[in-house]
């Protein structure tokens, strides 16, 4: 019992410091770090990075809390309160989510080369496989005109020229300046002998 | 895992550990019988030990916990302990806390943590006395205390206590050090 005190009584004297470290990473790589408290944020490195966490402490924060914010050109700005702490190791991890205008480009330029797909399997005549794309498509953007169109296109190309009409004007209710819709809508209405104002 | 604030957990914690358990043992006069034995006989059972402890709920800085003692090595005698009891960690960080999300992962990690600890355990205990090997089962009452310690790549668990046990035959006093290694379950 006396060597297990003993034990216990060496273990304590080694630095607490020794194992307390501040791990930061993020996703992507290459942000960078700012820790503030009261005042004007400071750089502290860039991710990953890894500091003795009691030196950080003891040179920045002079309050009970500091704020930590990872910071990448075209990623929306991270930032976790965390309470001022000793003898601890600190690991974050942050995933930076991409700023909402590069992420609406990015959103948009997946469903045009999903449309372009699309319209690969028209001409190929895959009316089938394009209509099933499409309904993936319109679930995800409801408010497209384009989609009902490119539907109404399908259909009209598999001469089932009930359905291509219904799309048409789906597409020319979703956005009326959508003037190619407007126009097979009307020569399909022509076509049928259905009178537009009363549909 | 137990939730403590809103999207935060604290580990739960598994301790595989080694060392010691000497109990020494008092046969009591009332349960002898036969005649051969009228004499109570005293004696330890000393083996080396493995431990099995498992935390699984903090509250503060109290934490609940399992554990199970058992042998080793053979020796002249057996010692098994299962039972559960609670821990108090001194100071501010009495457990890892993690957060998961979409867009974070943050843990918190004590490097060193000190505890007191108390509980209830059944043993079981079998024993040689100078005329026949004979066994016994207690309830025991066991303090302690120990720590952790965090290195790089492993946290370290040192504990070790004391175990007053009663039995039908036999009244014990213990002692147990163990050390090891644990296991954050997050």
């Amino acid at each position: 019992m006396n060597r297990f005190l003993l034990l216990i009584t060496l273990l304590s004297f080694i630095p607490s410091t020794w194992g307390s470290k501040l791990v930061i990473k993020s996703q992507p790589e290459g942000a960078e770090i700012f820790i503030s408290t009261n005042g004007k944020p400071i750089r502290l490195g860039m991710t990953p990075y890894e500091a003795n966490l009691t030196e950080v402490m003891k040179t920045y924060v002079k309050a009970s809390s500091f704020l930590l914010e990872i910071k990448k050109p075209g990623h929306n700005t991270y930032r976790v309160l965390v309470a001022k702490t000793d003898d601890v190791d600190l690991e974050l991890t942050a995933n930076l989510e991409l700023d909402k205008a590069i992420s609406n480009l990015k959103e948009h330029d997946l469903l045009m080369n999903q449309l372009f797909d699309v319209q690969k399997l028209v001409r190929g005549r895959n009316f089938r496989d394009a209509l099933i794309k499409l309904d993936d498509l319109e679930k995800k953007h409801p408010l497209l005109s384009i989609i009902p169109e490119m539907k109404a296109t399908a259909y009209y190309m598999n001469k089932e020229v009930e359905s291509a009409l219904s799309y048409y004007r789906r597409a020319f209710a979703l956005n009326p300046d959508n003037h190619d819709a407007y126009r097979m809508k009307l020569y399909l209405e022509k076509k049928m002998g259905i009178d537009s104002e009363v549909q | 895992m137990e939730i403590i604030q809103s999207g935060l957990k604290t580990s739960e914690e598994l301790s595989v550990m080694m060392g010691m358990a000497n109990i020494g043992f008092t046969e009591t006069q009332a349960a002898l019988t036969g005649p051969n034995q009228q004499t109570p006989s005293s004696g330890s059972v000393a083996s080396i030990s493995g431990m099995l402890h498992y935390r699984f709920k903090t509250e503060e800085k109290k934490a609940w916990f399992g554990q199970f003692t058992f042998p080793l090595m053979g020796g002249e005698g057996t010692y098994l302990a299962a039972g559960g009891g609670m821990e108090y960690y001194f100071g501010n960080a009495p457990a890892r806390i993690v957060l998961k999300d979409n867009t974070t992962s943050f843990t918190l990690s004590p490097v060193t943590r000190y505890f007191l600890m108390g509980g209830l355990n059944i043993a079981y205990i079998s024993y040689l006395t100078e005329t026949a090997k004979k066994n016994d089962t207690l309830l025991e009452l066991e303090a302690g205390g120990g720590m952790s310690r965090r290195f790089s790549k492993w946290t370290l668990r040192l504990q070790g206590g004391l175990a007053r046990g009663v039995g039908v035959a036999t009244t014990t006093m213990g002692m147990k050090a163990m050390i090891g290694g644990i296991f954050f379950l997050d």
